[in-house]
């Protein structure tokens, strides 16, 4: 029944991608006898010997079987309403219920949480391009990102909305508390070897996890661990941890995969929003 | 005075809260201990100046005070005092006879200011182009790796890239953006910035100097010492003005700081009330 109302939750997602940006060949890029990227080739390291994490990045894609298993007939809805570039398909499972892999009874939901999610759930759908997706949504949609691995400073820059975190890599700690809650957080990363991870915190409570809705505190915190395997596929895992809404911690793997020769989009969703004053409560 | 109104409403949100400090490494300091920000600007490893830093606007001594701009703008409550914003408002500001319009662009300029300067893109939450990116009050943040520069823009969360990886324009085939394409190359201390394949309706300044998709921008960075920046914008657009033209623009550095989110379309009430016809 939850799953109904992802038709019109994606929809309000996304503003339409479609056109294609310069295809820069970039002579840094290994590639086979035959012309192609060597996406198998070891991964790059940058000037301090870690392993260069930059590049433009997809989530792996979650196919239209296995979003139909999960989500049941409402995908086949969605479907019919697919706007191009953002078609079902493109966007990864998480992407619409982050907690797709538990039961019910394993849920690390609280009961006062699920409340909340089904208020969000009756939230007005006229409420486009007010917010932002935030995060980790905005890497779970039909979008890719950008990551700029910068001596002191790596940054992850989101084709949805134009959004970008800064994760400070100089040294410093998470600071204790937050004068000023983020939509996209705090972050400090540090490196474990050849794992890049990235601790966030300073949260506001104003963005859903997901597209159905799952709310978070502003006491989330989020380890991050990436690591490139090679030139080609970036393994990623997120930690959620947020005893105000959940009862434990729990952890979802996004594998990315190089978008080579490419890059992101400017994104803005304000740019001729004209669908406000057509939807329905 | 509406003019102002329109430009504080669209520039002010959130403006006083403050991420935690966090001192900056590698500034040079005088021998009481404070920051030289007279001293050496500082290299990369690969012995080109670094821009990397958090910069402010400082409004250029030429700049001639707008007629028609009210006293007591130049404090917008964003933390050091802005001495004014003249060019932010009008780009040509500095040169003498102003800016070397086609008759249609002076035109198109005058009912623009008529009209309050209400379609300015950051009085409706859209992306503002680059020339009122290097003279708005907000702060910029310039972090420089090898082969790709970007410059975060607290105003309206900009986001431009700037590739020095050695790749050309685009020819003809780009994507028009809001901010353009750009490629940087070195010469000698300077770094040479051209961008091309920009929106036929770029606003340049508040009062909407317009920029056509024909126009073609070079900025010569300089980092003059430790704390000072000029940035020397050539605009060349023959389609809007009669000859290519040069200004100057000056940034501060910001020790100890950081930028803050800025999302515009969070609670974003105020066009129903705008003026302007």
């Amino acid at each position: 029944m939850r799953y109904q109302r992802l038709v019109v939750l994606l929809t309000l997602l996304s503003a339409g991608v479609g056109a294609q940006w310069l295809n820069y060949r970039d002579p840094g890029t290994p590639r086979t006898r035959d012309g192609k990227v060597n996406l198998s080739a070891p991964a790059p390291r940058a000037a301090d010997g870690k392993p260069d994490l930059s590049g433009v990045w997809m989530h792996e894609l979650t196919p239209v079987s296995e979003m139909r298993r999960l989500y049941g007939a409402r995908v086949d809805a969605a479907i019919k309403v697919d706007v191009p570039g953002m078609e079902i398909g493109t966007q990864h499972k998480y992407g619409f219920d982050i907690l797709v892999d538990f039961t019910p009874e394993e849920s690390p939901i609280r009961p006062e949480t699920e409340d909340i999610l089904e208020r969000a759930l009756k939230r007005d759908p006229a409420e486009v391009c007010v917010g932002v997706p935030g995060f980790p949504l905005a890497d779970l949609l039909s979008e890719p990102i950008k990551i700029l691995q910068a001596p002191r400073m790596t940054v992850i820059f989101y084709e949805v909305d134009n959004l970008h975190r800064q994760i400070y890599t100089d040294g410093r700690v998470l600071p204790k508390e937050f004068d000023l809650p983020a939509y996209m957080g705090y972050s400090v990363g540090r490196w474990e070897g050849d794992v890049f991870v990235v601790e966030t915190a300073g949260f506001n409570d104003k963005t859903p996890l997901d597209a159905l809705g799952h709310p978070h505190s502003d006491g989330l915190r989020v380890t991050e661990r990436f690591r490139r395997r090679d030139f080609g596929h970036l393994d990623y895992e997120m930690t959620f941890d947020d005893p105000k809404m959940y009862t434990k911690p729990f952890t979802i793997k996004v594998p990315h995969d190089l978008l080579a020769d490419s890059d992101i989009f400017e994104s803005f969703c304000s740019e001729n929003e004209k669908d406000r004053a057509h939807l329905k409560k | 005075m509406v003019r102002v109104a329109v430009f504080l409403a669209s520039a002010a949100p959130a403006l006083f809260a403050q991420w935690p400090d966090y001192p900056a490494a590698g500034v040079p300091k005088t021998a009481d201990g404070k920051p030289d920000l007279t001293g050496r600007a500082p290299k990369t490893p690969d012995g080109h100046p670094d821009f990397s830093g958090i910069w402010r606007f400082v409004d250029s001594p030429d700049a001639r005070p707008e007629p028609s701009l009210p006293p007591g703008v130049g404090s917008l409550g964003i933390g050091s005092p802005v001495p004014g914003l003249y060019q932010f408002f009008d780009i040509g500001s500095t040169l003498k006879d102003g800016l070397p319009f086609q008759p249609w662009a002076r035109e198109l300029r005058k009912q623009r200011v008529a009209q309050d300067n209400k379609d300015n893109p950051d009085a409706h939450c859209l992306p503002i182009g680059l020339m009122q990116l290097h003279t708005h009050p907000q702060p910029r943040k310039i972090i420089q790796s090898p082969g790709l520069i970007v410059i975060l823009y607290e105003a309206n969360a900009g986001i431009r890239q700037i590739f020095t990886d050695g790749r050309p324009l685009p020819r003809n085939d780009a994507e028009p953006w809001w901010y353009g394409y750009s490629v940087g190359k070195w010469d000698g201390e300077t770094l040479v910035v051209e961008t091309n394949g920009f929106r036929d309706d770029v606003w340049l300044d508040v009062e909407g100097s317009p920029l056509t998709e024909s126009g073609k921008m070079t900025e010569r960075f300089r980092r003059i010492n430790y704390g000072n920046m000029e940035i020397e914008v050539t605009v060349d657009d023959p389609k809007a003005y009669t000859k290519p033209w040069t200004v100057k623009v000056n940034h501060k550095i910001m020790l100890n700081t950081e930028l803050i989110e800025f999302v515009c379309q969070e609670n974003e009430k105020d066009v129903p009330h705008m003026t302007g016809k």
